[in-house]
């Protein structure tokens, strides 16, 4: 037992008043007495349900079994749905994990939310070395579910790029490009859309590898059938079809948010940043121009295209030239890439095996050695990676709308 | 690289924790089988006592108070009371598996009567199944497990669109959201949090595509065997029994609605997805819906003079046996729908009945049961357990905020806390 802070000689933390831990001390010598006497009879105690033999079933077991592979570290950060640790293998403590201990909401009348039942459910089937691994899920007895991740203490990659003191060149720009897109070409091989693929959902492992995270939007695309919500991606992020309302797609709204995300990693600042939702087709518009029915078959059809852009008048996509000013770090064949990902027709956008059959890979500079690639320093990249892993969906931090994720609307379809 | 469907495959969780031979899987059924009925015996052992020593102390008290307890009521609980010492009869693995067999036909009648998705209710009773093999129908109502999974099969297969507990829970006779809600961390738990089930559906859907353009002459796969696609077709028509590409197409469209009835019940209410893979399933039901074809279908995959052939077709064969000894089976399954499933064999007929008396007390209220894990109850004067690690945690939380106020206090480990189960640690 840990000594009680009413009668530890220190003061009370700030914002916490003296009553409460009064009480909370008082309950405390009361479980400690009950704690002590022993148990009076066999009937009292299995009587007691949730008690130590209410329902120690195999399946506790198990989870106990899985629970003590692992302890518990310093807390790394915490956020509304979930607090992330460090921890370590029991067993071998210079085996470091991450674990996201989600919160219980007690206003979520729905049960387990549906963002950490998708992040499990996803993480689960899929396994590959740029995407981070989910190593064990277990509950505690206050049935707050844990899932053990991999420990990724390089930060973000939207730090990286942010971080103007840390410098990098194109062929470091196209190992992180290449990683990426392997990723992704795994997960469409598995029939599973990301549908948040943005340059804060891609840590940095302590190998240097990039490693795609946050699963809370996942969904499977194998049915064709199936409608889907037009309403995902983070904006600077979401790809044209969803601006128009699409509902049937695939793999190609992924595509396009990797271009987003080389293309922001290749000129070090947001490539297609807007302040509304409204807004963003007129900055896509800007650089790629209105597309027309020759363009793009079947863009008439989309449900808001006629508000959206019927009227608008005819634009010409900006030059070969202007993406040569823009992005010399990638070269031509970087920004044939990012201009094949970012196609506005999704039928003609670059797939993730395309992407990875270009050009670019192959031709000079040849992608960094991962053991060279610039990173940022140890203390601030595993901190990032709590304020990463904490983040659950529909989480929008405040002050960070310029990069605001997903909205919580549960009446659309996901 | 080239990724296979098996690769694909073997990193799923279903490979990995949900498929068994049929020896590791009794063995499973066995030893869940024994912890629960050592359980079951101990709690209601402990039920009867605590019983006993209620009614004597009524008796006893009774005369003092005189008029205001009703008398009957006290000696009444106690002469229903079994007598102790007399031993529960537990049900037997054997039973165990009757009895969750008949949950999941309800189960699937209740997909029906909710008019859900097939895949839904396919994914309700695999996890149903799956949670079975780790907890038994004598700890967990079979009733309530299947009304939370269903929500659970919800959420994964329509995400937002699944609606809210609540309004789940107005859907079902005598369900309140709580009903729903409760029993979802117990079921989770023992799904070893793993939401994926591989269902065959797609796959059969897969098989009878490829059949239409190998009778169309138009099938075009890698691997015919020196086979022309025209060859194939005069095979596939002969083995249809039809003369006309068109009869072959519609005699074909029978086939794979017959296997999938095969698939949306026989497939759901026996072991097979526990014993074999998506594709052997599929397979098998195309066997039972077509045998000739089916074969010929197999041979374009893997000439039949492959060393590998016997034990495939032997695999399939074998799921098939395991198919159509269910009763749902039948050479006419459209015209029968449910109706098989509304006797119960003999069997089944006991083992629900014995149920009745041997269900752990404990565990039959599963809302009081999750509530006490959830908020502070105090129960026979102890403090639930959780809320002494809640409390604990608490406290930590309010010494490491102090501590960054204040700075860390002059001491020993004091306030270290202690190891307990699996919660959360300051690193030594």
């Amino acid at each position: 037992m840990g000594m009680s802070p009413a009668v530890s000689p220190r003061p009370n933390p700030p914002g916490s008043s003296a009553p409460v831990n009064a009480a909370k001390a008082k309950s405390l010598v009361h479980l400690v007495h009950n704690k002590t006497a022993p148990s009076p009879s066999l009937a009292s105690a299995a009587t007691t349900p949730g008690g130590p033999d209410a329902d120690e079933g195999l399946a506790e077991e198990m989870n106990d079994k899985v629970a003590n592979q692992f302890a518990f570290g310093p807390r790394l950060g915490e956020g509304t749905y979930a607090t992330v640790f460090r921890g370590h293998y029991r067993d071998d403590p210079s085996k470091l994990v991450a674990i996201k201990k989600m919160k219980k909401n007690a206003e979520w009348q729905d049960g387990i939310n549906l963002d950490s039942l998708r992040e499990m459910k996803y993480l689960a089937e899929l396994h590959h070395p740029y995407l981070i691994e989910l190593i064990a899920v277990f509950t505690t007895k206050d049935e707050n579910i844990n899932l053990v991740l991999e420990h990724l203490p390089g930060g973000e990659l939207q730090d990286l790029w942010q971080d103007k003191t840390i410098a990098y060149g194109g062929a470091d720009v196209k190992a992180w490009a290449n990683m990426l897109c392997q990723a992704v070409w795994w997960l469409h091989e598995n029939f599973v859309l990301h549908r948040d693929i943005k340059s804060n959902n891609i840590i940095i492992a302590a190998d240097n590898s990039l490693k795609l995270a946050d699963f809370g939007l996942a969904r499977t695309f194998a049915n064709p059938e199936a409608d889907m919500t037009y309403n995902v991606i983070t904006r600077f992020y979401r790809p044209p079809e969803l601006f128009l309302g699409s509902t049937h797609y695939g793999g190609c709204v992924d595509m396009w948010s990797v271009g987003c995300v080389i293309a922001e990693v290749a000129i070090r600042e947001f490539f297609l940043p807007s302040a509304t939702d409204l807004a963003h087709l007129g900055v896509i518009t800007e650089v790629f121009g209105v597309p027309t029915e020759q363009d793009w078959p079947g863009l008439s059809k989309l449900r808001f295209w006629k508000e959206q852009m019927e009227g608008l008048p005819p634009k010409r996509p900006q030059p070969l030239s202007w993406w040569k000013q823009r992005m010399p770090l990638i070269g031509d064949a970087g920004i044939d890439l990012v201009r094949g990902l970012l196609t506005m027709d999704p039928s003609k956008r670059l797939s993730a095996r395309q992407a990875l059959d270009h050009h670019y890979w192959t031709s000079l500079p040849r992608p960094q050695r991962k053991e060279l690639l610039p990173k940022k320093g140890g203390k601030e990249g595993e901190k990032a990676m709590g304020e990463q892993l904490k983040r659950v969906g529909g989480e929008i931090e405040s002050g960070r709308t310029d990069k605001v994720a997903r909205k919580l609307d549960f009446g659309a379809a996901r | 690289m080239r990724v296979t469907e098996d690769d694909l495959y073997r990193q799923s969780t279903q490979y990995k924790h949900w498929s068994f031979t049929p020896s590791r899987l009794s063995e499973l059924r066995q030893k869940t089988n024994a912890h629960a009925a050592a359980q079951v015996k101990l709690h209601i052992a402990g039920d009867r006592a605590e019983r006993a020593k209620r009614a004597t102390r009524e008796a006893s008290s009774a005369p003092e108070s005189g008029a205001d307890t009703p008398n009957g009521n006290g000696t009444g609980t106690g002469a229903n009371t079994p007598t102790p010492g007399g031993d529960v009869d537990c049900l037997t693995m054997d039973e165990e598996k009757m009895v969750v067999d008949k949950f999941c036909e309800t189960a699937m009648k209740l997909g029906d009567f909710l008019k859900l998705q097939p895949d839904v209710t396919a994914t309700a009773i695999q996890f149903m199944r799956r949670f079975y093999l780790y907890n038994s129908p004598m700890t967990y109502d079979g009733n309530k497990i299947a009304k939370t999974a269903f929500f659970l099969a919800l959420k994964l297969e329509l995400g937002t669109r699944a609606g809210s507990a609540s309004d789940f829970a107005s859907r079902l006779p005598k369900t309140s959201r709580d009903d729903i809600v409760a029993p979802e961390y117990t079921i989770v738990q023992a799904l070893r949090f793993n939401f994926e089930v591989r269902h065959p559906f797609r796959g059969l859907k897969g098989v009878h595509l490829e059949l239409e353009d190998l009778v169309r002459g138009t099938y075009a796969a890698p691997a015919q065997h020196g086979r022309t696609p025209e060859a194939l077709q005069a095979a596939a028509l002969q083995a249809l029994e039809v003369s006309s590409p068109d009869d072959a197409v519609l005699k074909l469209g029978n086939i794979y609605a017959h296997a999938k009835d095969i698939l949306a019940m026989a497939a759901q209410l026996t072991d097979a997805y526990f014993l074999y893979t998506p594709s052997q399933i599929l397979l098998a039901a195309h066997l039972l819906a077509a045998p000739a074809i089916t074969e010929l279908y197999l041979t374009t995959k893997v000439p039949a003079s492959a060393p590998a052939y016997p034990q495939i077709i032997g695999t399939i064969k074998s799921c098939t046996d395991l198919l159509s000894g269910h009763r749902s089976y039948s050479k006419n399954p459209v015209a029968e729908k449910l109706a098989w499933a509304d006797t119960d064999p003999p069997a089944t007929k006991k083992a629900m009945k014995k149920l009745k008396s041997c269900k752990d007390p404990l565990t039959q209220d599963l809302v009081a049961l999750n509530a006490g894990k959830k908020r502070d109850v105090v129960r026979d004067g102890s403090l639930e357990e959780s809320k002494a690690k809640r409390r604990k945690l608490n406290r930590e939380r309010a010494e490491q905020e102090s501590d960054a106020f204040w700075g860390p206090e002059l001491r020993g480990g004091s306030a270290q806390p202690q190891r307990d189960g699996s919660e959360p640690k300051k690193e030594g």
